[in-house]
């Protein structure tokens, strides 16, 4: 067909208004509105984080809210800022974002599904990159192997000094994880650790 | 006998000369011959390119994503936009990228979905160039949070992939006759309409 430099600048700006209108629809229909949130207070110290709580909070998911996680097993033994696998599974299903603390072999292995793979050692030089994919508004669970091991709570601390004020420890680490039988993925993630 | 190409200082010469030819810029000028080699190398280049920014849709949006990932990367290039823009940019951009995809797959408005392409594109890079030059270590944001060529934060990789895009978007762009497109179709309909 035989067009004009207008015509095709006019077309083209038609498809941009039309694509930004579906866009918009499609952005009406989504729970939540996106936006530049002030970082919340911390939560709680002297209780463990409620998973209902948090939720509420949560950035929009494509996906529906999911009603509350029971908290009947929510351990006074746990230390302050762990939560059980079942807390993690309710803030998972709710758009949480997971963060493995382990070395590459064992995230290789297996890893909570779509977490970001981040060390301590990482933030010697600023964020590492993986950060610019989580708002600091969001819920963050933090993991490595359970029990004794403090990668996790390292890298917890770091993303509190980063400005990320709804940061949690999964307790039972991967391992628990697992065993529950919840979502996970193998082989490298989108963001490897240099 | 003075050549046709020759200068020619006779009065005569200047009254018969041929015009010059006009500036065409984007027109069509050879509607009357068959699709030349770049309409025939746009084919791949338009399903190549509308497969990338299908692909691109959905890793910001498509159903198994949310739009938090790329709302983040929006927000990580530190761009003084109030958030009403950072709301529509997160849910426009994609589905623009969506839209001109299916209509250049298509060849639906061929050259303009190409030019909205192009226009993304070199958006994206003068964002990348300006991370870049404000040392910010970001991630491109460009595919959610997947990759296609070039992994890790924004670097000279990713200026010089969309470059490439961008470069094949313009091809397709400036190209007159797409072939093997829905345009065709139309104009061939519109043959028979009265003028």
């Amino acid at each position: 067909m035989r067009y004009s430099i207008g015509t095709i600048l006019l077309q083209a700006i038609a498809i941009v208004a039309i694509a930004t209108g579906i866009g918009l629809a499609d952005s009406a229909r989504r729970p939540a509105k996106l936006t530049r949130e002030a970082p919340p207070a911390l939560p709680d110290p002297s209780s463990p984080p409620n998973p209902t709580t948090a939720a509420t909070a949560l950035p929009p998911s494509s996906t529906p809210v999911a009603p509350p996680a029971p908290v009947e097993s929510a351990p006074a033994a746990l230390p302050v800022g762990h939560i059980t696998v079942a807390q993690a599974k309710a803030l998972f299903d709710n758009g949480a974002k997971f963060i493995d603390a382990r070395a590459k072999d064992d995230y290789e292995k297996g890893h909570v599904r779509d977490a970001f793979r981040v060390l301590q050692s990482a933030f010697a030089a600023g964020d590492p990159p993986a950060l610019a994919m989580i708002m600091r508004s969001e819920v963050v669970v933090v993991y490595c192997n359970g029990g004794h091991c403090d990668e996790s709570e390292g890298v917890a601390r770091m993303l509190d000094q980063s400005g990320y004020k709804k940061v949690y420890v999964m307790h039972d680490g991967f391992p628990g994880w697992k065993t529950a039988g919840h979502p996970s993925d193998t082989g490298p993630g989108a963001f490897p650790d240099p | 006998m003075t050549s046709m190409n020759a200068p020619s200082s006779s009065p005569a010469d200047r009254v018969c000369a041929p015009a010059p030819t006009p500036f065409t810029g984007l027109r069509d000028t050879d509607s009357e011959h068959a699709p030349g080699l770049a309409a025939m190398l746009g084919i791949p280049i338009r399903l190549l390119l509308g497969g990338i920014f299908i692909w691109a849709w959905y890793t910001k949006l498509g159903p198994a994503n949310g739009p938090s990932v790329f709302a983040s990367s929006i927000l990580a290039y530190k761009l003084p936009l109030p958030d009403h823009l950072i709301q529509v940019a997160t849910f426009g951009v994609p589905y623009t990228e969506l839209v001109a995809s299916i209509l250049l797959i298509l060849g639906l408005f061929t050259r303009a979905s190409a030019a909205v392409i192009a226009g993304l594109l070199a958006t994206f890079i003068g964002l990348q160039v300006s991370a870049l030059a404000r040392g910010l270590d970001i991630h491109c944001g460009c595919f959610g949070s997947r990759t296609l060529l070039c992994t890790g934060g924004i670097s000279s990789c990713h200026v010089i992939q969309n470059t490439a895009l961008l470069a094949l978007a313009l091809l397709v762009a400036f190209t007159p006759r797409p072939a093997l497109a829905l345009d065709g179709l139309i104009a061939w309909a519109r043959s028979f309409w009265p003028e």
